[in-house]
């Protein structure tokens, strides 16, 4: 995928910094957090994609892209909410399946390079 | 206010909740009684404990905050946080006291915090000397003009008020000075800094002049600080 590099090279930790205050053992914490918490919602995603509820997608998109905006993941949150409204049109399309792999794609070197950044925040 | 505000979060997100606490946690005067994960969570712990503010999200699961809040018979004061604006309408109808988007700044935090802490209608604690700031230096108590102090800075355990012509290191936090200052004159614009808006004399890229001092200004400040100059 075309914005996969671009992805990995692009977490902003401006607004996490500015609201711990620069501490970092709370940044590490909040990380984690993302660490922890983000596969397991992408998982329900997924879940309730093939099970065609509606609502538990959006509110599932939603947390995603709650927590992206807090590392400033932009174009990533675009593209769920491109699966939203995709969704909505034809929840079986391939259309679909193809932005929920992109997204868990995606998804997949964030949470790498976000392993990186705090092992190298534990080691500093 | 002398006695602290009991208040709770309500969101479904881990990561929201940790991000609140860490705001709950920098202000002075908020008791953090409990970080919910559901409103039904909240619920309980409603019915058991005295609450005097809820920081809510809508969307969650089983019971959204809007329901919630239909659900109660006395309402504690409610800050609703999410990420959409479309529930604003529906919230302010349950007559929340304000309503934020995320993510949350500090200083929009702060904003919000205030109008619970000084509701229209209520007034506010009397005090003898209103535009005055009284610090102790030494074994005194100096009375400042409020109209004089230019700005103040952080130092540690410490804050240092410029005056015209004259600094005042107290012992005290930003937090702390904060609560004392009218907040339609003073603002903060920095973790180190708050400026007399009053005094400000110019702003170049994210630096304000300031009584012949350069203050860096914070990035979750800037539209802030924007949003409180007279501009043309």
């Amino acid at each position: 995928m075309k914005d996969q590099q671009n992805d990995s090279q692009s977490i902003d930790l401006n607004y996490l910094t500015t609201i711990t205050g620069g501490d970092r053992d709370k940044l590490i914490e909040l990380l984690k957090i993302f660490l922890d918490q983000t596969p397991q919602t992408f998982k329900q995603l997924n879940t309730s994609v093939g099970l065609m509820q509606g609502a538990q997608v959006k509110a599932q998109a939603a947390q995603l892209k709650a927590n992206l905006n807090y590392i400033g993941r932009e174009n990533l949150i675009l593209t769920l909410s491109q699966l939203e409204s995709e969704f909505e049109i034809s929840p079986n399309s391939q259309k679909v399946q193809d932005l929920l792999r992109e997204i868990r794609e995606r998804l997949d070197i964030l949470q790498a390079d976000i392993k990186g950044l705090v092992g190298f925040l534990l080691k500093d | 206010m002398n006695s602290r505000i009991n208040c709770i979060i309500v969101d479904d997100d881990a990561m929201t909740r940790k991000i609140l606490e860490n705001l709950v946690e920098e202000t002075e005067g908020l008791n953090l009684v409990a970080s919910c994960s559901s409103a039904i969570e909240a619920s309980n712990l409603l019915s058991k404990e005295k609450i005097d503010l809820i920081l809510l999200d809508v969307e969650m699961p089983q019971m959204s905050g809007l329901e919630l809040l239909e659900s109660l018979n006395e309402k504690p004061d409610v800050i609703m946080i999410t990420s959409k604006e479309k529930y604003a309408v529906s919230a302010f109808n349950l007559e929340v006291t304000d309503y934020i988007l995320k993510p949350v700044s500090y200083p929009r935090f702060l904003k919000a915090i205030r109008k619970v802490m000084t509701p229209a209608g209520r007034p506010e604690a009397v005090t003898a000397s209103p535009g005055k700031l009284f610090v102790k230096v030494d074994n005194s108590l100096i009375g400042l003009e409020l109209e004089h102090i230019i700005m103040v800075e952080a130092m540690a355990d410490y804050v240092r008020i410029y005056t015209e012509g004259k600094r005042y290191t107290v012992y005290s936090s930003m937090k702390g000075v904060m609560t004392k200052l009218p907040e339609d004159q003073f603002m903060r614009v920095h973790r180190s800094y708050i400026v007399n808006l009053d005094r400000i004399e110019s702003i170049e890229d994210n630096t304000v002049v300031i009584g012949g001092n350069l203050i860096p200004v914070g990035v979750t400040y800037q539209k802030f600080l924007m949003t409180r100059l007279n501009t043309l």
